[in-house]
Order: C-alpha cells, then structure tokens, then sequence
C-alpha cells in the first residue's frame, strides 16, 4: 500500500464520487416520496383493485430480479421501444424503479402497522378515511418508518456503483478505470470502499437527526394506547 | 321523545351470526346498559350505531333521519372504546380538541379552551399537557370520554369502557359515566358492570346469541329476570 499513490487516487476519484453523489441523491429525492406515497396508497386499497395489482407486480418483479438486470433492460431494451433517453436519466430512472419498489414495501407494512383502532378512534370523531389517514396514521406510521428507509437509502447508493456496466463514469466505474490502466487494485479498492463508506455515514447522520425531531414531535409513545 | 331507532338488524361476519335481528329504540337523555356473554352481539350492535360495522340489513334513524352521510352522523355519536385509543402523539388536550378543530371549525384558541373545561369536568385538570403515556389507564379512558364529548353529541356509546382497567382504576371512570348521564346525556354502555348498571342505567338489556333476550329496568332486571338465560348469566356475573 502506497499512501501517496493512495492519496493520488483519492484526488482523481472525487469527480465520479460527485456523479455517484448525483445519480443516488436524485433517486433518492424521487424514490422515497414515490415509494413511501404509494406504499401508503397500496395500504387502503383491497388487493383485488387495478393500481393494487400494479403495485403489488412493481414489488414482485423488482424483489425477484437482480438490479444489474433491471439497468439492462434500461440500457437495451427501452431504447428498442423507441425510449431514447441521456444514461444519467437511465441510470436514475433504473435506481429509482428499483428502489422505490422496495420502499412501497416499507410504506405499506408502516401504515398496516398502527393499531387499528386508532383508525376507528379517527372514524368515529368524523374524520373521514383520507383525513384519518393524513392526520392520524401517517404520523405515526412516518416514524416507524425511518430506520427501513435509512437501510434502503444505504442500498440504494451501493446499488449505484452497478450503473457503472452502462458505461456510467461513476465512482465505482472510475476506480476500476483507474486499477485497470496502472494494475494496481488494492490501494484503489481501499479508497473507493473509504468514499462510499463516508458518503453513507453523512447520510445517515442526516438521517439520525431527522429521525429524532419525527420522534420529538410525537409518535414516541405508542405503548400509551394498549397500556392496562 | 325518540332519539334512536334501529330495527331488524343483521349482521354475519363469515358463519358467525353476530347481530339476528334486533330491534332498539332509546329515547332522549335515556341512559341503557347492554349486557351478555362474549361473543352475544353487544359490541356489534354499538358498532353499527355509527357505522363502524356496517349491518348487512336493518335501519338506523338517529333524531327521525336515517345516516346518508357518515361523517356528520359519527359527529353526532360519540364513541368510547375498551382499548381508550387516544391518538399517542398527541398531548391530552390536543386529543380532545382536535376534533372540534379540524371538524367543527372551532379555533385553536376555543378548541383548547373546550378541551381544558372538558378535561376539567373529567376531574383532569392539570394533565392537559401529558401524553397519553404518561397517564394511569383510567386516566386515558377519562381523556377518551372528553375527546368524545368534545364533539357535543347528541347520543354517547361507551363499548366495555372498564375491561381494560385495573380495578382501582374502574371506579374513577364509572363515576364520570354516572355523571354524565345524571347531566342529561343519552347513552348505550356495554358492559359487565352491574353496579353501575344498577345505579346509573334507565333500562338493561341482556343479548345473546345475537339477540336481545331480554330488556328491563334495573330492579326488575334483577329482581325478577325475565328470563331463564338471564337467570343463569346473573348467576355467573354475580355469583363469585
């Protein structure tokens, strides 16, 4: 290991991690509200209606096929439909399918989880079923909802690093560039692993933060409405 | 005078026959006790009232009219649970006066203020700034009592309001039902409470099976049950 070839390395890869840092903040911008919105959605609807058969295939086929899959279907096969569009739109619409399937998930299983009759208490005061929903439940399902989505937005920007096979010039593709051309893999391997590291811990620092002013706002306090 | 008339209800959840045609009528500022064994059809039957069950046939008029719209038939009955719950994000106060605010139009200053006078009258003053919590569980169920009556209803339905409570705790609650009920309001109580039923109730009525099999005032209730099966279920309550 070479700390100047290390630093050298650190230096040329900061541009791409500022791509990687693009495609995974934009999914995510996208993906979370989307997924979350229709995880929620999907909570109220019976599973025999059209959008809850959508949604429910969304999941099925993101779930049950590997995400280097999901970005070549982007890269070969939308462009054959006629979908023509710029690789970062590709690559951030492949994270974004990808992720936000995994976040209706969460949305759906937080919303299913307040208890029922705190729906029924909403009901019977005369809130209607989209007012009890907004006013009541999703506070309460958004805070059991964080840890999830911090673990997905952790994937989310791993699974940025496969954009690299659309010829992406991201942090993953660019370290590989670099090792390749000068046959030097450790000390690059080291420096990308240190850059994705960083990059996730300052999101899940931001995460933390948000997650306690969710908790300090209210929502603490579940256990209150079965104690005896 | 008339306040609820409900006739011929049904009501079948799968094969279970919850609710087998019943009649009930309650007049104004009348306050009745529903008793039976598990499973009877009391919590059913309260449920349909507002809708929260929906009865597979039969009809409810409240005050002459039938329920077009759900919402402002719910405005009009409150609602107590076993269970209390209050809505676990929210102080005590924000709990009673949510409703009034964001339903009635009320605002936050004459909510809070509705909400403080309610929470006073329950005997909890002082508390409005806990969360549900950090109250005792007769104390969430008061609280439940006050988010309800915050509404200004014009009928009160209370579904096993103390059998989620310690012992110590049930006292404090009957004793505001009884209250409120001397106070004019009209109310159904299910419940397995025969002491209140026979302090504080107009009339009592016994289901089973789905069915109301029986229905007096309380000495009569008591004193003379009108029925070999209430015979029984008094002995079981009463006897231990």
């Amino acid at each position: 290991m070479d700390p100047f070839y290390m630093a050298q390395v650190l230096v040329r890869l900061l541009p791409p991690l500022g791509l990687t840092m693009l495609l995974s903040l934009t999914a995510l911008v996208i993906a979370t509200p989307l997924g979350l919105v229709l995880g929620a959605w999907r909570a109220e609807l019976s599973d025999q209606q059209p959008a809850a058969r959508l949604i429910d295939t969304w999941v099925l086929i993101v779930r049950g096929t590997p995400i280097l899959i999901q970005i070549f279907v982007f890269y070969f096969i939308l462009p054959k439909l006629g979908l023509q569009t710029p690789l970062f739109v590709m690559g951030v619409g492949a994270l974004v399918l990808n992720s936000a399937g995994y976040q209706i998930e969460i949305g759906r299983a937080a919303v299913q989880s307040v208890a029922k009759g705190q729906w029924e208490a909403a009901l019977a005061l005369g809130f209607d079923r989209r007012a009890s929903l907004l006013q009541f439940i999703l506070p309460q399902a958004a805070r059991r909802m964080v840890g999830p989505v911090m673990n997905e937005l952790s994937q989310l920007i791993k699974a940025s690093s496969v954009l690299s096979v659309i010829t992406l010039f991201e942090l993953h593709k660019a370290a590989e560039a670099i090792s390749s051309a000068n046959l030097r893999f450790s000390e690059v391997i080291v420096v990308e692993g240190i850059l994705y590291f960083v990059f996730i811990f300052g999101i899940s620092l931001i995460a933390r933060v948000f997650e306690r002013r969710l908790s300090s706002a209210g929502g603490l306090a579940d256990a209150g409405s079965f104690a005896r | 005078m008339t306040l609820l008339a409900a006739n011929n209800l049904f009501k079948r959840f799968g094969s279970f026959t919850a609710l087998d045609g019943v009649d009930l009528d309650l007049d104004r500022g009348e306050r009745l006790v529903i008793c039976g064994p598990s499973g009877s059809g009391k919590s059913t039957l309260i449920r349909c009232i507002n809708r929260l069950e929906e009865p597979d046939s039969g009809t409810i008029t409240i005050e002459g009219l039938p329920a077009t719209d759900l919402q402002s038939l719910r405005r009009r009955v409150g609602m107590v649970f076993q269970q209390f719950n209050l809505f676990p994000n929210l102080t005590a106060r924000e709990n009673v006066a949510i409703g009034p605010r964001k339903l009635l139009g009320l605002s936050r200053a004459e909510a809070d203020a509705r909400a403080e006078a309610l929470l006073d009258r329950v005997q909890l003053a002082g508390h409005a700034d806990k969360l549900p919590s950090r109250l005792s569980g007769g104390q969430q169920q008061r609280v439940a009592i006050a988010r309800a009556l915050a509404m200004e209803p014009v009928l009160m339905l209370f579904d096993e309001p103390t059998s989620a409570l310690d012992p110590e705790m049930i006292r404090e609650v009957l004793d505001v039902m009884v209250e409120l009920g001397e106070g004019g309001m009209s109310m159904i109580v299910v419940t397995h409470e025969m002491g209140f039923a026979r302090r504080a109730a107009d009339r009592i009525c016994f289901m089973d099976q789905g069915r109301i099999v029986a229905m007096a005032p309380p000495q009569q209730f008591f004193e003379a049950p009108p029925h070999p099966r209430l015979v029984r279920f008094l002995e079981n309550i009463l006897g231990h």
